[in-house]
């Protein structure tokens, strides 16, 4: 287990390498010179030189690249050309908001999603059944950040139930301002793991040690949760970390939409204002999530599959 | 058999579909299994021998099939008339079934050790450290080496025959009264299909189980079973036991069966095979199901369906000419 | 099934493989007892016909703009009424619905064109080829789509063909894994080693064989990613990253609205509508689609 562990660890390594890569050719040559990107059309041959000498755009092209391995790697992203603060501390400020908000949805995707899902595949074809069908066609149609709009609309501007903008301060606060976002988020997560978990279950059921539990005595209950749910655990965690991600991405937008602060928020707001240094920390940020995620994902698997653990 | 037996299956059809529309796949099959007694249940595949032996332990789900006539006695009790929670308890704890395929019968995800005791928690065993012996017994009793070292395990860690050995173990660790095995070597290599059937009868040995084979091959059946049920496209056909099925087969069937089994040391040049092929069960709606394959067959053989005729030393079987020839047409056996 | 075809020689049909349904039979399997499906192809009709002859349609200019009219309620004139800038609602999302139209299709179209024939090759060659393009497409696929579009457009900037290239980017890997996944299966297939062992040339193969037994998958992702691409685009835009203003798109849409909602609720009411709607229409085709093209696979 150990060793499993310490190898998809190593094996990340050059996976957040080809990442940093990938970002490094995205800023720097894909879209032409990034000091026009970054200061517009109308500057001045001037204030363009100055731009590339202060961010080391004069420098041989690998020596950009190491730099900027280099920086990602001991978290120096430089400064906000906007505010002249440390583009670190505005992510280490905004960071959290959005690993809340990430899990706030998640936790209430599994929440409503996964019970459904079971409901359903207990009641395959009947109308637990078409109730989790229509919910997820509607789920998963339903633009999240549309979906937040509406949120917002009724329960803090007409009833003022929750509040309309910020994140709060101190746990009860926070959570108060989480909640809508989240819920924004986590219906298109309940629909999709509602489906996944019925889909699952429904083939674990069908398999031929659910038919040995049953024969050795175990009650219908037990046969669904101790034995299918329990396999049924292998394709939702992959389910798991493919929510998390779409929540990650999903924040983006909900950040918006309740002026909430937030990675996706900074980074929106950095390309608006070609906040250079800004954007390329974002971009790497959200990038490492991905990295991290997938990671993490692996471990879990290995934790809930003997098959694997014990290789 | 001394007493009432210990399972009895009076005139049992199971109909697959909705209700009293669908198709009956087994009909009129009824046999009797005395305690401690090993039957062999033999047929095509296709035959309705496993739809059977589900039905026995009521594992086919109500919307796919049910017993629409009939009934299953266990001890003299009816099986179909318990509530659910009352068949649970026999599941496992009177009865156990094993299956065909070892290497997805078992939980992948449990250890084998646990998924032994949990067959003996469901029945009583409250005691964990009782349990744990228990299974270990059972594993060393099944001939897993290591069993103390082997009960954290997980079946991807054993091979086939091991798995096979391993839902032996948690077959008969409640000490029931009936085993039902599902052609339980049909998957494994021949070297291991015959460590397999030893098993099996060292098992009876010891336990005094009886136990319900189920298998294609008369080969395996004559092995361990004293008596032998032949099944053919839901219908039984034959009934008796094992030395006179092989010495004088009854029904057209069984004999087109037993010549198509390779002998040792037969100069013959081709194997026999039975003209024409298995209907699909209840396909055939009038006369004796094998009459469109069967060498002997006449005219009344597609028109009405022989019962069971008693033959000589208590061999039965559902044929009008065989039975005529025999002299044996006025001992039907009323179901 | 009889088993007396077990005992015969392999005859044709075991060779080849049955042909696809043809597109009529399709339908046909789609729409019988799915009025759903049915309403669902009406809307994406509909949906078209508007995008098609939204300037003939739409009863006002979508960028004109009226100081005296903004912010106006529903009325004979304005029949959904105007914006902050005085622009008809209606014509704003008619004209945009030309705009997730060409998106909708365009984009999962080129991506399926682009990904199909990586994933093809990779997985038909093999070896280094495919060990290159399964690890980039293995890095692509971690991404969330939406997260890889916002990503890639934080680096290109909006605008309409930088939109365009997001979307096909964000689709490609995953028609590449499909495209890929099915090529290797249909190699093991009976009839392809049938086909090389009477000596038919390696290219031709794939056109004959491999194509046609990856279509159906790939038209029903096209079709699911059609609401997905819709959805996407909404989202890039209402970012402010997709279509910019003053062209109207249904994201930049209930962007502007969401800014002037005391204002008037209607814009981002209705282009909200109109994208559930939309990607409802689609999600509900692409399950009909699998359906009638893919029995065995599980929802």
């Amino acid at each position: 287990m150990t060793r499993y562990i310490f190898l998809r660890l190593v094996d990340a390594v050059p996976t957040v390498l080809l990442v940093l890569t990938l970002v490094f050719v995205a800023m720097r040559i894909l879209p032409g010179d990034p000091a026009v990107a970054a200061l517009g059309d109308l500057a001045t041959v001037e204030q363009l030189e100055s731009f590339r000498e202060r961010m080391g755009l004069n420098e041989p092209l690998w020596v950009q690249y190491f730099t900027f391995l280099g920086n990602a790697l001991t978290l120096d992203f430089g400064q906000s050309m906007m505010t002249g603060s440390e583009v670190v501390d505005l992510i280490a400020y905004n960071l959290p908001y959005t690993i809340e908000l990430t899990i706030a949805s998640v936790v209430l995707g599994v929440v409503f999603g996964i019970p459904f899902g079971i409901w359903a595949a207990t009641n395959a074809n009947q109308s637990p059944d078409a109730a989790l069908r229509g919910f997820s066609l509607i789920g998963y149609s339903i633009p999240d950040f549309y979906l937040g709009a509406v949120l917002l609309v009724v329960f803090s501007l007409n009833l003022g139930l929750f509040p309309i903008s910020g994140g709060g301060e101190g746990f009860v606060d926070r959570m108060h301002h989480v909640f809508l976002p989240a819920l924004a988020l986590a219906f298109i997560k309940a629909a999709f793991l509602g489906r996944l978990t019925r889909a699952a279950l429904l083939e674990v059921l069908g398999k031929d040690y659910v038919r040995t539990a049953r024969a050795k005595g175990a009650s219908e209950r037990r046969t669904i949760y101790r034995h299918g749910l329990r396999n049924a655990l292998l394709p939702l965690t992959t389910g798991l970390g493919l929510t998390t991600l779409a929540a990650l991405s999903g924040s983006v937008a909900v950040e918006m939409v309740f002026n909430r602060p937030g990675i996706g928020k900074l980074l929106i707001s950095a390309i608006a204002e070609r906040d250079y240094a800004v954007i390329q920390a974002g971009v790497t940020v959200f990038a490492l999530f991905v990295v991290a995620i997938n990671v993490l994902m692996d471990l879990v698997y290995a934790i809930v599959d003997p098959r694997i653990r014990t290789k | 058999m001394t007493g009432a037996p210990l399972l009895e299956l009076h005139d049992v059809s199971i109909e697959f579909g909705s209700p009293g529309r669908g198709l009956t796949v087994v009909e009129s099959v009824s046999f009797a299994i005395g305690a401690g007694e090993t039957v062999g249940l033999v047929g095509e595949s296709g035959s309705g021998k496993s739809v059977t032996s589900l039905a026995i332990m009521r594992l086919i789900p109500g919307l796919v099939g049910r017993v629409a006539k009939g009934d299953i006695l266990f001890e003299g009790k009816s099986l179909l008339a318990l509530s659910e929670p009352e068949m649970v308890d026999v599941r496992g704890r009177e009865m156990a079934m094993i299956f065909q395929e070892p290497m997805s019968s078992l939980n992948p995800v449990m250890s084998i050790g646990d998924q032994i005791a949990e067959a003996l928690m469901l029945h009583g065993w409250s005691d964990r450290k009782a349990r744990h012996a228990r299974a270990v017994e059972m594993l060393r009793l099944v001939g897993i080496p290591n069993p103390e070292g082997r009960f954290k395990a997980y079946p991807h860690e054993f091979s086939g025959g091991m798995r096979q050995r391993v839902m032996i173990a948690m077959a008969v660790a409640c000490n029931p009264q009936l085993l039902i095995a599902d052609e339980p070597t049909t998957a494994l290599d021949v070297t291991i299909q015959a460590q397999v059937l030893e098993l099996m009868k060292k098992v009876r040995q010891e336990t005094g189980t009886a136990i319900l084979l189920i298998s294609h091959d008369l080969g395996v059946i004559a092995d361990i079973c004293k008596r032998v049920v032949v099944m053919y496209a839901g219908r039984m056909v034959e009934e008796a036991d094992i030395a006179s099925i092989l010495r004088t087969p009854a029904h057209p069937y069984t004999q087109g069966l037993l010549k198509s089994v390779p002998q040792r040391g037969s100069q013959s040049e081709r194997l026999y095979q039975i003209a024409g092929s298995v209907p699909m069960a209840g396909a055939i709606k009038r006369g004796c199901p094998f009459h469109p394959r069967c060498p002997m067959a006449e005219a009344r053989c597609s028109d009405v369906m022989p019962p069971m005729f008693r033959f000589a030393d208590g061999q039965r079987a559902a044929c009008w000419v065989t039975a005529e020839r025999a002299g044996a047409l006025d001992t039907a056996v009323v179901a | 099934m009889s088993a007396a075809d077990s005992t015969t020689a392999p005859t044709k049909a075991d060779i080849v493989p049955p042909p696809p349904p043809s597109a009529l039979t399709t339908l046909h399997l789609m729409v019988e007892g799915r009025p759903a499906t049915v309403a669902a192809l009406a809307v994406i009709a509909l949906f078209v016909l508007l995008g098609v002859f939204a300037p003939l349609i739409a009863p006002h200019d979508p960028l004109t703009q009226s100081v005296l009219n903004v912010n106006q309620a529903p009325s004979a004139e304005h029949l959904l009424g105007t914006d902050q800038f005085g622009r008809d609602l209606l014509s704003r999302l008619i004209h945009g619905s030309r705009n997730s139209l060409i998106f909708g299709f365009v984009s999962p179209f080129l991506a399926a064109l682009i990904g199909t024939t990586l994933g093809v090759t990779a997985g038909f060659f093999g070896g280094f080829v495919d060990r290159v393009i399964s690890r980039i497409i293995d890095l692509l696929l971690a991404f969330p789509e939406l997260l890889l579009a916002i990503l890639i457009a934080a680096a290109l900037g909006g605008g309409f063909w930088n939109v365009v290239a997001v979307l096909t980017i964000a689709y490609t890997p995953g028609f590449a894994r499909v495209a890929r996944a099915s090529t290797l299966a249909v190699k093991e297939e009976p009839y392809i080693e049938a086909a090389i062992a009477i000596g038919v040339r390696r290219p031709l193969m794939i056109i004959r064989h491999v194509i046609p037994n990856i279509a159906a998958p790939v038209v029903v992702l096209m079709a699911l990613w059609a609401g997905s691409a819709i959805r996407l685009e909404a989202s890039l835009s209402f970012l402010g990253i997709g279509t910019q203003p003053p062209n109207p798109s249904w994201g930049n849409i209930i962007r502007d609205g969401l800014n002037n909602l005391f204002g008037s609720p209607w814009p981002v009411i209705g282009a909200g509508f109109l994208i559930t709607l939309v990607v409802l229409s689609f999600n509900l085709i692409g399950d009909a689609l699998r359906d009638a093209l893919d029995p065995d696979t599980k929802t």
